[in-house]
């Protein structure tokens, strides 16, 4: 389940002038983008300033955002095209295929269902995606089960509270514990 | 109040609670946190972060204002009576100085001493700066009047030409 209605809010809030709306969206979507952008640039600094220049893209053209397609599939098309740009600009080649929407929805599960982490990718993880990976390991089990079926499965409350056979306010407990339980963790590591 | 960050996350409240949610989210830094916090936790379950890094943010607003601002030129005016009066004047002063300049040209060996060359050069700097005398202004308007009477004759009026033409024998053909 795509959240976009808090998308559109504050998408409105950052038109009428609320930069610290535009900080929420870029923190909920840096990571996803960054993941996106890693697939056309491998250097980690490269990547972020693709990143960077995507956000002040959509910062710029948000007035013309009229919400005909999901805030993130708006944002996916500018990062493609910055990425694009960016290895055209540096005497690089971008990949032949363009966009199509079956990859732009599937997007948030491609790392999880093609890719797995080398030995060495695991070790540049910092202390703080391990203390998070560790804290989902050491959950309960049916708070581990509401939060991957929400995060990763993207189920709505309602099909949870159905697979786990539940009240809907259960699942609303067990998410939000489970995301508690991490977030204590976090904070042991970031302060 | 968290529960309802993770509420709202998960699109699990209505448009009112949405709005004030998202507002105490913009007001409190530690909620804020929270907001960052539990996207990132989403982001490590879908395996879409290897690095957590740091908040984008700073940088991007950073980058914002350090560049330039392009001003982008306005949509093309309608041009007012007003406007389109400047230039008829602009030629005619440029009109005043060639005649000025030319009379330089051709009074300069004429003249016995340098004396004539500084009236004719106080002449064309009268001219040029303080613009057309009353007579020069009455023949330029009057050559203009001219112009403007058979302009659709020029060689150089191009379709005006035809237009005037066209309407004549149109007008002629309606009488029949």
């Amino acid at each position: 389940m795509e959240n976009d209605d808090n998308d559109i809010a504050l998408v409105e809030r950052v038109k009428n002038g609320d930069k610290q709306a535009f900080n929420l969206l870029v923190s909920k979507y840096q990571y996803r983008i960054k993941h996106l952008v890693a697939r056309f640039v491998k250097d980690q600094v490269e990547q972020e300033d693709i990143v960077q220049e995507a956000f002040i893209k959509a910062y710029r053209a948000i007035g013309r955002f009229r919400g005909d397609s999901a805030f993130y599939t708006w944002l996916y098309r500018i990062a493609v095209n910055s990425a694009k740009n960016y290895l055209v600009a540096s005497g690089r080649r971008p990949p032949t295929q363009d966009i199509d929407a079956d990859e732009i929805a599937h997007t948030r599960h491609a790392s999880s269902l093609t890719e797995h982490n080398s030995p060495e990718e695991i070790l540049q993880n910092d202390e703080l995606v391990l203390a998070i990976r560790e804290a989902i390991r050491v959950l309960p089990h049916e708070l581990k089960e509401a939060i991957q079926l929400r995060e990763f499965d993207g189920l709505s409350y309602e099909d949870i509270a159905e697979v786990m056979d539940c009240p809907i306010g259960t699942v609303r407990s067990r998410i939000f514990r489970a995301r508690e339980a991490i977030e204590q963790a976090m904070a042991a590591v970031s302060g | 109040m968290n529960e309802k960050i993770s509420a709202l996350i998960d699109g699990d409240l209505n448009t009112e609670d949405r709005g004030s949610q998202l507002s105490k989210i913009l007001s409190d830094e530690q909620a804020t946190q929270s907001w960052r916090r539990y996207h990132l936790i989403g982001n490590v379950i879908r395996n879409e972060v290897e690095s957590s890094g740091r908040d984008l943010s700073a940088d991007i607003w950073s980058k914002l204002e350090q560049e330039p601002t392009v001003l982008t030129p306005s949509p093309k005016r309608k041009v007012e009576k007003g406007a389109s009066d400047i230039w008829p004047a602009a030629g005619l002063i440029a009109m005043a100085a060639s005649i000025a300049l030319a009379a330089v040209v051709a009074l300069g060996p004429l003249g016995d001493n340098d004396s004539s060359g500084q009236i004719a050069f106080n002449k064309f700097v009268e001219t040029t700066v303080a613009g057309p005398s009353e007579d020069q202004k009455r023949i330029t308007d009057e050559f203009g009047e001219m112009l403007a009477e058979h302009g659709e004759f020029s060689s150089s009026a191009g379709l005006n030409g035809l237009v005037a033409y066209a309407k004549l024998v149109s007008n002629q053909s309606m009488d029949h």
